[in-house]
């Protein structure tokens, strides 16, 4: 076998593993591919692509910035260095990059999809939905692409919508985990939620490793808690900053709380500077002790899946 | 190229981490970020380099950046607030509100650092590296009377250096 098939094959292979939820196979895979040719631009951005998926965007943004710069005018490096400026929560820079992939490939429905995901998450629905017409022109019966549009349709709340298109998507591919974590969100919202939680069973028995399926079945657990159901809010809003404004985040609280504490006493209220510090050791003690409940909890339930044979 | 061994994984990815002899000595990061919080950056910050090349982390240089600039700039802020103090041009009371931001320049230096090096941590366990516990250490650290660490300086640094050290790396 010559040097181009063996890689060949590896890719096919990689590619296959990543659909399959499998990152860290995919991973070793290109590995080997990359061993035998360390030229490959598509293997350097596969690479980039599993790298996202295991959250090593550091590692992420080296392949696909070396895929870019081997063949900077083929498509598919554009998409790799979209994705992981979108991991980076760099929308704009995602957008662009998603842009010149559907500019090089118009034809392919990824693209349009992956460009609504962008414009979606900047709330740029409208421009989202045209985006995913587009991909729905190009193949109308691509389940991936019924899914999107069934998770912008829960986006902008549309609840009958999203059912539909999840629905339709389902119709095409039974097992697709984006339709099923999707459809499990409408019925959520709309208060279902065993009906939510044994879709999100029925996605993570595809794939243990879904995130969606994780997070859908940790909103069905903050439901059923409003203890931990507060913190899972608290945790969701604080996500969207990325962990570099986080961080910054808690200090600015902390040095709030310690310049109130000195002003209070200051000021001769030692009482109210008590409270204040029974209130931030609560938090404290809070945010430290939700976690790990909400995993124990979580837990109990990943316990109750039954994977798929052969994942 | 028909006929090149092609079966061999040789291909290096940017993250992985490339332990050395120190390996056997890695902590969880978690370890360190506790010693700079409960014992003090005299601890934390040099712990974390130490284990930042015990890792063979592949950000190294960053989590190196992060720790030890994280004192640097809030020595440097604190003798900034001390400068003022002595030539009264802000009033004592600000010097209370000043020390707090000290403190928080020295945490954000370190969840920065933990933050880089947990990343490294986890692709160390992934690959199966050596793994020690930090618990000892953090309590000797907690036990040692680290206000005292730093007067025998006292006749090259003066009060002022000394009171500077504690509260920088106490």
């Amino acid at each position: 076998m010559t040097i181009e098939n063996h890689v060949a094959l590896l890719l096919f292979r990689a590619q296959d593993q990543l659909a399959h939820g499998d990152p860290s196979g995919a991973i070793e895979t290109l590995r080997l591919a990359l061993s035998a040719a360390p030229d490959d631009a598509t293997a350097h951005a596969l690479l980039a692509l599993a790298l996202v998926q295991a959250r090593r965007r550091h590692a992420a943004r080296v392949e696909a910035s070396m895929a870019l710069a081997l063949d900077p005018e083929a498509p598919f490096p554009h998409l790799a260095m979209g994705s992981v400026h979108r991991a980076h929560g760099d929308l704009d820079a995602a957008e662009a990059e998603y842009r010149r992939y559907v500019e090089l490939s118009p034809g392919a429905p990824a693209g349009h999809r992956a460009l609504a995901d962008v414009l979606r998450a900047r709330g740029r629905t409208a421009e989202a939905r045209e985006a995913l017409d587009r991909a729905l022109a190009l193949d109308a019966a691509d389940p991936e692409t019924l899914a999107a549009r069934a998770e912008l349709a829960l986006t902008t709340g549309d609840l009958a919508e999203a059912e539909r298109w999840a629905r339709a998507a389902l119709a095409e591919d039974a097992e697709n985990q984006d339709a099923l974590v999707a459809l499990g969100g409408a019925l959520l919202r709309r208060g279902q939620v065993e009906e939510a939680r044994e879709l999100a069973v029925a996605a993570l028995q595809e794939d243990a490793t879904s995130t969606g399926a994780l997070q859908l079945l940790a909103q069905v657990k903050a439901r059923q808690s409003w203890l931990l159901g507060l913190w899972w809010r608290w945790g969701t809003f604080f996500e969207r900053f990325g962990p570099a404004r986080q961080i910054l985040i808690l200090m600015l609280l902390y040095v709030l709380y310690r310049f109130a504490v000195i002003t209070l006493r200051g000021a001769g209220m030692t009482e109210a500077a008590q409270l204040a510090q029974w209130g931030w050791l609560a938090f404290a003690a809070y945010t430290w002790f939700s976690p790990a409940l909400f995993r124990r909890s979580l837990e109990k339930e990943l316990a109750k899946v039954r994977l798929k044979p052969g994942f | 190229m028909a006929g090149v061994h092609v079966g061999t994984a040789t291909y290096r990815i940017a993250d992985e981490p490339s332990p050395g002899r120190l390996a056997r000595f890695a902590v969880n990061p978690i370890w360190p970020m506790l010693a700079t919080m409960l014992a003090g950056s005299w601890l934390g910050a040099p712990w974390f380099v130490f284990n930042a090349f015990a890792l063979g982390s592949a950000t190294r240089r960053r989590e190196v950046a992060w720790a030890v600039g994280a004192v640097l700039l809030s020595a440097a802020m604190l003798q900034g607030f001390f400068f003022a103090a002595e030539h009264r041009l802000l009033p004592l009371v600000v010097l209370r509100y000043g020390s707090v931001l000290v403190t928080a320049v020295r945490l954000t230096g370190a969840y920065f650092t933990y933050g880089l090096q947990d990343a490294s941590f986890d692709l160390h366990r992934y690959f199966g590296g050596p793994v020690v516990t930090g618990a000892p250490l953090l309590i000797v650290g907690m036990l040692a009377p680290s206000h005292r660490f730093f007067d025998p300086l006292l006749p090259y640094v003066g009060k002022l250096g000394v009171l500077l050290l504690n509260v920088v790396l106490g």
